[in-house]
């Protein structure tokens, strides 16, 4: 073969493959988000009804709507131009009307549509028809790869990817159906314990689960966390193998974190406990912030928060969920500024002047010695500020720092730790300078919301 | 093991069951058959003898223990003679409470069998012929569903109006049983049977249709030519509910239905509903097309959660048919289905019949009452409060269904379990004892005990009165695992049996001896336990229908009748002996490797054997001299030692590749293979198409195949990149990395990954080759940045390799502080830096192979002009190649193939830069040899290394790059002191 027939072999080879691998890449379709088979009816304040149907047999949002009406036993009232006006004796009021909301496939994002309602069921991922305020969206209704969280069958075989989600499953009362678990899961004790006898299976690590493992437990469903790529990889295999998957929201807030809650309990079909769940953290967390805003609590503290007690250290910017539970506890994080964790230029601290300090941290263990050789051992920079000076540095540290970070059902427990130590003037008990696993004995208002 | 759970199929299941089953009457004595009918589903067979059909009943009788008179007024059998159900009309209809004016008065019948039907007997003084003989208590013209050749039936959800969920049979078969047919389908209703036909109420189908099918019991379903099913009959019905959990009711020669949407209909039992229905009757003796609905209004009381909604399963109690319906009502009809009355409760009923005993009606409510009615006229008698919790603002309770044990002096022992009545939700169950006394007319329920800290209750409990024990036996689920208990009148609980599976069928009782319980997973096992707690014998869902199991067995002997979610199957023959459950062993790894040495040694013995056989004195030193001499023979020309060589490489290159292929199959992290079942489950997958795989074939075809298929590649496409680098630039220490490929494709990934970069909008976030094509692109870009500086700075490898380490060295750097910025997405970023195939699914597989696969050919054209450039660029000038533009378009497809390595697995180290001198340290630099080699062991390396990295650390993922390393070095340190000194790179 002379060099030009072997360049042109090389060409037509390389071409072939590349030919090969756009035809394997355009067969590839991505994977369809799952219609769900219905339509829900939102009364706010994640009160919701789903109900099913077959969406080809319904021309149109408001005969499906009509359907769920009469299926559920609800009155329904609609004026001349055709809107909604009352459902099941709700009625618009000011600020909070009934509307369509539909979510697009390929998206997240609810777009509220008009009347009349002649759109097809069929073009969205979900329609919800809700009662929301002005301003508000409705109660979320796709997880966080834009499926849909109702019309699940019941589900009997669970696995959590994440210490998380273990703990919202045991909070709804849905800890029997843990088959599987991350290896970080440790709370409550009980599954721990029936992961290392082997009773529940552990399907790998919280960065990195393995596919091999979870089809191994069999399961109807697995959580999975979208904090972590790999278990956004993880829920595509899945759903291409015919399991059901759910990806929860980032658990950043408050909103978020009881959104993951939510759906949990309704896809599992365990909602009124997950609604409890959440029903008595707002209720608690409501508690923290009147008493925190109340005269005796004083103006506004300015807090820092941060990972390891190191010179410049890795702080909570805002969006994290630490920062924003303290923010709705009268007190001001000095580096929200930026957002997530960041790690800080150690001048920063004594420029920013923070009255509090909270360390959060896996290092030390509760005890006065551990951290008084913290306090004493502190950077000069830290020793810079009003907290040091005024003694006012915590450390949150064993059980009680998992806890911290983690988004899950004990956010009232956090938030009033977090709340004692911003405000201890309205509070009878006292809360330490370190907190470790023995953190529930400090606890008073969510102080039965352990799920141990 | 799960409170909610067994909660739950109360939920769902309902329902159900059991066998009402006789013993076969026996044919040696020589009496007469006869066939006592209780009308409540509950039947007994005895023998007689005797002149007339009265002396033999009566005989027959007194062999039951049952008194008998044939009177003027007709036949009393113990103490009852007639039994009118129906009183003056008060109003009531299907909304309101009270009574129509519609009556049903209910007589004992003698019967004879005429060989194909029951025959009314009017004269008790004729003499018997020896045919069967039966006494029924029906109203006129009404006949046994039990005759003497089907003497087993089933005809409403729990074998009779007392629920008692108990049933006769007798065993003959020592035979293993064995599935005989199966059928597909969503059982939550009960299995009926009667007279050799299965009936089974079936839930929703993707067209949203319901139906009821009448099977032949010994077939099954039957196909036609072009395979369609087909039924006796089928009575297909429009549902909107999520399940048909009622169950029908069969008497005489109907089989009544009730829907979840709210109708009732009465069919004909054998001859089905005929042609557009016209034999179908509804409420009120109405047409199908005319029927009735009964709206599922639920106001003016709190409800629980109900799953469903619609008519509950229905009891048949002398002459006329029980049924509540989610709207709060109780309905009492008679056999045309005209309504005798109707009594409305103050909450939901749910979906479980009511308990039909001594002429009191046991309704348990959704808002956690039991009610107690009078069975002839729907009087209200009395009703408690067992159970009521509330939560937001509103009561919520539930009653499962009530087991009745008669107490003697107008008492009774009620035995049932409670919960909060939220369906799925429920966060809280029970177990109650209670005490129904009637004396003097004052009705009243005591509650005699009460357990709420017992885990999970189901909703149905099994009555169970034998000379041993009196009272109820029940699966409870506390923390971990499913215990049966029994509990006694007194409230004494009793542990019988622990450690069973998930069980969520209502239990059935056969003979008084054997339990029958279904695991809710059909993985797990059908159990067969004694009173005393023993378990006697297990048997497996069938592979045909699975998941999950709720509604109970139907046990008519050593035929078994069971259903799941998927259909409904028939088993004969007995159940297995139970051993003690053990994990199913997997082969030990040791004997896989056993097996191979096995192999080997005999294979040796084998070719040692022939060669000792064809003379030769020490076999193998001919074998080892004539294999040094085909590689490294001096006679032979330089040409034919190297084509010998490269056969050589080439076959066992394949032959590894392919053992590490089948290695990377069998094992895993959760179980072993051996390569017999890895493969059969392989071609089974793969002749399935992917689609609607077993746990196995799941593992192998989806989570094992695509991996190793993409290391076997990536591991070809390295090694080969890192080959035409090494040649080109004439640096040992190069490898595919050099030109700062990995850094930019780094730079892209973590774009993506930390920083939601979409490509401009080009890709939705979501896309699955977001990151993939981001990273193989900005793995282009550096090395186009390289390229631009080298050929600016003239061109020379050596300008290439200082290039490439500045730009990669450039984006490293921003590579860092990137990953700074990261934040809480750092973990992630590192992830993918690490390099990894546990991301690798089959949308990517064949973009990986195509392309690494077909780009790795291309060296192998120009082998020869590689060892030119090899030579040094003068020398290769020299010899008429175009060394600038060689090497250009040589690093160009090098960079490409590394590219696109690195976009889906992210960076695997050290492959590419070691397999290449392994193959020169073996086989020289000739590249002709050494590309071969390095395709053959570059998949072989990768291909085990990622298997160690993913079953290396229990259930972990490993960075497989590190893993390469790992079983790299000692092999190249041992090369390297080997051969080092002759070796110049």
């Amino acid at each position: 073969m002379d060099d030009r027939a072997r360049v042109t072999v090389s060409v037509a080879i390389v071409l072939v493959g590349i030919v090969l691998a756009v035809a394997a890449g355009s067969l590839v379709t991505e994977a369809e988000t799952d219609q769900a088979q219905g339509t829900v009816i939102d009364f706010g304040d994640r009160e919701t009804i789903w109900t099913d149907a077959e969406l080809s047999q319904y021309g149109t949002e408001l005969d499906l709507l009509m359907f769920a009406c009469d299926h559920n036993g609800l009155s329904i009232t609609i004026d001349d131009d055709g809107r909604i006006t009352e459902i099941d004796g709700i009625i618009n009021a000011d600020g909070s009307e009934w509307g369509l909301w539909v979510i697009y496939p390929g998206s997240l994002e609810w777009v509220e549509l008009d009347a009349p309602y002649d759109q097809n069921p069929s073009d969205f991922t979900i329609s919800s028809w809700s009662y929301v305020a002005e301003g508000e969206e409705p109660t979320v209704a796709v997880d966080y790869s834009g499926n849909p969280i109702y019309g699940y069958q019941q589900k009997l075989r669970a696995v959590s990817l994440s210490p998380s989600i273990t703990e919202i499953l045991a909070s709804v009362k849905a800890e029997n159906i843990i088959v599987g678990v991350d290896s970080y899961s440790d709370y409550p004790k009980s599954v721990a314990e029936a992961a290392q006898r082997g009773d529940i299976a552990t399907v790998g690590s919280y960065s990195g689960p393995s596919f091999e493992l979870i089809t191994g437990t069999n399961p109807d469903v697995v959580f999975a966390d979208s904090s972590q790529r790999s278990h956004t990889v993880m829920v595509e295999q899945l759903r291409d193998s015919d399991i059901d998957a759910v990806l929860l929201y980032p658990g950043e807030d408050l909103e978020s974190i009881m959104d993951n809650i939510f759906i949990v309990g309704t896809v599992i079909n365990y909602e009124l406990a997950a609604k409890e769940v959440i029903d008595e953290t707002y209720d608690v967390i409501g508690q923290l912030a009147e008493l925190s805003y109340s005269p005796v609590a004083g103006p506004s503290v300015d807090l820092m928060i941060s990972l390891e007690p190191d010179i410049s250290p890795w702080v909570s910017g805002a969006g994290t969920y630490l920062s924003s539970i303290a923010q709705m506890l009268n007190s001001n994080n000095v580096f929200s500024e930026w957002g997530g964790w960041v790690h800080v230029t150690s001048d920063r601290i004594p420029y920013e002047n923070p009255d509090k300090i909270i360390i959060v941290t896996s290092e030390y263990s509760a005890t006065q010695e551990e951290y008084d050789y913290l306090y004493n051992n502190l950077p000069a920079q830290w020793k810079d500020t009003d907290a040091w000076r005024s003694g006012e540095v915590y450390v949150i540290c064993e059980g009680a720092a998992d806890m911290a970070q983690r988004f899950g059902p004990r956010t009232a427990q956090m938030a009033e730790l977090v709340a004692m130590i911003l405000h201890p003037e309205v509070f009878d008990t006292e809360v330490p300078k370190f907190i470790g696993d023995g953190y529930e004995q400090y606890l008073n208002y969510s102080s039965y919301m352990s799920y141990d | 093991m799960n409170r909610k759970i067994i909660a739950s199929m109360a939920v769902v299941a309902v329902l159900l069951v059991t066998a009402v089953s006789i013993p076969m009457p026996s044919e040696a004595s020589g009496g007469t058959d006869v066939l006592l009918d209780w009308g409540n589903g509950s039947v007994e067979w005895a023998e007689g003898d005797g002149r007339t059909v009265a002396d033999v009943i009566g005989d027959a009788l007194v062999g039951l223990g049952v008194e008998f008179e044939d009177g003027p007024d007709g036949i009393t059998v113990g103490g009852t003679s007639q039994v009118t159900i129906g009183s003056d009309d008060t109003g009531g209809s299907l909304t309101q409470s009270g009574s129509t004016g519609n009556s049903v008065t209910t007589y004992w019948h003698a019967y004879v069998w005429n060989g194909a039907s029951w025959t009314e007997v009017s004269d008790l003084d004729a003499s018997a012929d020896g045919s069967a003989l039966a006494l029924g208590f029906y109203p006129n013209g009404v006949a046994p569903v039990a005759t003497p050749d089907e003497p087993y039936a089933m005809i409403m959800s729990r074998g009779d109006s007392a629920n008692t969920g108990s049933s006769d049979a007798t065993y003959s078969s020592d035979k293993e049983y064995e599935m005989t047919w199966s059928d597909s389908g969503t059982a939550h209703a009960t299995t009926l049977y009667a007279g050799g036909y299965v009936f089974q109420k079936y839930g929703i189908d993707s067209s949203g249709e319901a139906r009821l099918v009448c099977i032949d019991a010994s077939t099954g379903p039957t196909y036609d030519e072009d395979g369609n099913k087909k039924y006796v009959w089928e009575f297909v019905f429009r549902s909107g509910a999520n399940y048909e959990s009622s169950t029908p009711l069969i008497v005489g020669d109907y089989i009544y239905v009730g829907t979840m949407t709210g109708y009732l209909y009465r069919i004909p039992l054998y001859e089905g509903p005929g042609e557009n229905y016209e034999n179908v009757v509804s409420i009120g003796g109405t047409g199908y097309s005319d029927a009735p609905k009964v709206e599922n209004r639920m106001e003016g009381f709190e409800v629980g959660y109900t799953y469903d909604s619609g008519f509950s399963s229905m009891v048949y109690d002398s002459g006329a048919i029980y049924v509540t319906h989610s709207n709060g009502m109780v309905y009492c009809f008679d056999l045309d289905l005209n309504l005798i009355w109707s009594y409305e409760l103050d909450g939901s009923t749910y979906l479980v019949s009511p308990t039909v005993y001594d002429g009191y009606v046991f309704v348990p409510v959704l808002n956690g009452k039991l009610y107690v009615l009078g069975a002839a006229d729907g009087s209200y008698l009395v009703d408690t409060t067992v159970a009521q919790y509330e939560y937001m603002n509103k009561k919520y309770g539930g009653v499962g269904q009530v087991a009745v044990q008669s107490a003697g002096e107008g008492s009774y022992t009620l035995y049932f379990t409670f919960s909060d009545g939220r369906g799925m939700s429920q966060l809280n169950c029970g177990l109650a004892v209670y005490e129904f006394s009637t004396a003097h007319s004052k009705y009243e329920l005591n509650e005699r005990y009460r357990n709420e800290d017992l885990g999970d209750l189901g909703r149905y409990v099994l009555p169970v009165d034998t000379p041993e024990f009196r009272g109820a036996y029940l699966f409870i689920s506390p923390d971990t695992g499913t215990n049966l208990y029994r509990i006694d009148a007194s409230g004494n609980l009793e542990l019988i049996t622990e450690g069973l599976a998930e069980i969520h069928s209502p239990p059935v009782l056969v003979n008084g001896q054997y339990i029958y319980a279904v695991s809710y997973s059909s993985a797990d096992p059908i159990y067969q336990i004694s009173l005393d707690g023993t378990i006697l014998g297990v048997a497996s869902c069938p592979s045909e229908v699975r998941n999950f199991n709720m509604i109970p067995l139907l046990v008519l002997g050593d035929t078994v009748f069971g259903g799941t979610d998927s259909g409904i199957y028939r088993f004969d023959g007995a159940f297995l002996p139970y051993v003690e459950t053990t994990p199913v062993q997997s082969q030990p790894v040791i004997f896989v490797i056993a097996e191979i040495i096995g192999a080997i040694l005999v294979a040796l013995a084998a070719v040692y054997a022939i060669l000792r056989y064809k003379g030769h004195e020490k076999p193998f030193s001919y074998l080892k001299s004539s294999f040094v001499h085909y590689l490294y023979g001096e006679d032979q020309s330089h040409n034919t030692r190297n084509r010998h060589r490269l056969k050589f490489v080439v076959i066992v290159g394949a032959v590894f590749t392919f053992a590490a292929f089948t290695l990377c199959l069998c094992i895993g992290s959760t179980s072993i293979q051996n390569p017999v079942e890895a493969y059969s489950a392989l071609f089974s997958a793969i002749s399935k198409g992917g689609v609607g795989l077993d746990t196995l074939e799941t593992t192998i075809y989806v989570s094992r195949l695509p991996r190793t298929i993409a290391a076997l590649a990536v591991g070809i496409g390295l090694s080969v990149a890192g080959c035409v680098y090494q040649a080109i630039i004439r640096n040992p220490l190069v490898d595919p990395y050099i030109m700062g490929v990995s850094s930019g494709a780094g730079v892209a990934a973590i774009a993506v990954i930390a920083f939601d970069f979409t490509f401009f909008g080009l890709f939705s976030s979501h896309s699955v080759f977001l990151t993939a094509i981001t990273a193989c692109v900005g793995g282009l870009i550096a090395f186009g940045c390289t390229m631009l500086l080298a050929e600016k700075a003239g061109g020379s490898a050596i300008n290439y390799v200082l290039s490439g380490v500045v730009i990669g060295l450039a984006f490293s750097a921003v590579q860092t502080i990137m990953l700074t910025m990261a934040g809480n997405k750092l973990s992630n970023a590192l992830y993918w830096l690490y390099g990894s195939f546990a991301e690798v699914t089959w949308s990517q597989v064949w973009i990986i192979v195509a392309l690494s696969v077909f780009l790795s050919l291309v060296p192998l054209i120009w082998a020869k002009e590689l060892n030119l450039v090899l030579l040094g660029e003068d020398q290769a000038r020299q010899m008429g190649l175009n060394v600038r533009r060689f090497n250009r378009w040589m690093l160009i497809l090098a960079s490409i193939l590394t590219s696109v390595c690195v976009a889906f697995c992210g960076v695997i180290g050290f492959v590419g830069l070691v397999i290449p001198h392994l193959c020169r340290m073996l086989l020289g630099s000739d590249h002709r040899m050494v590309l071969p080699a390095s395709i053959c062991f570059g998949g072989v390396m990768l291909m085990l290394a990622d298997l160690l990295a993913r079953t290396g650390y229990y259930g972990m993922e490993l960075p497989v790059g590190a893993i390469t390393t790992v079983i790299g070095i000692p092999v190249f340190a041992y090369l390297l002191i080997k051969r080092g000194r002759m070796y110049d790179g």
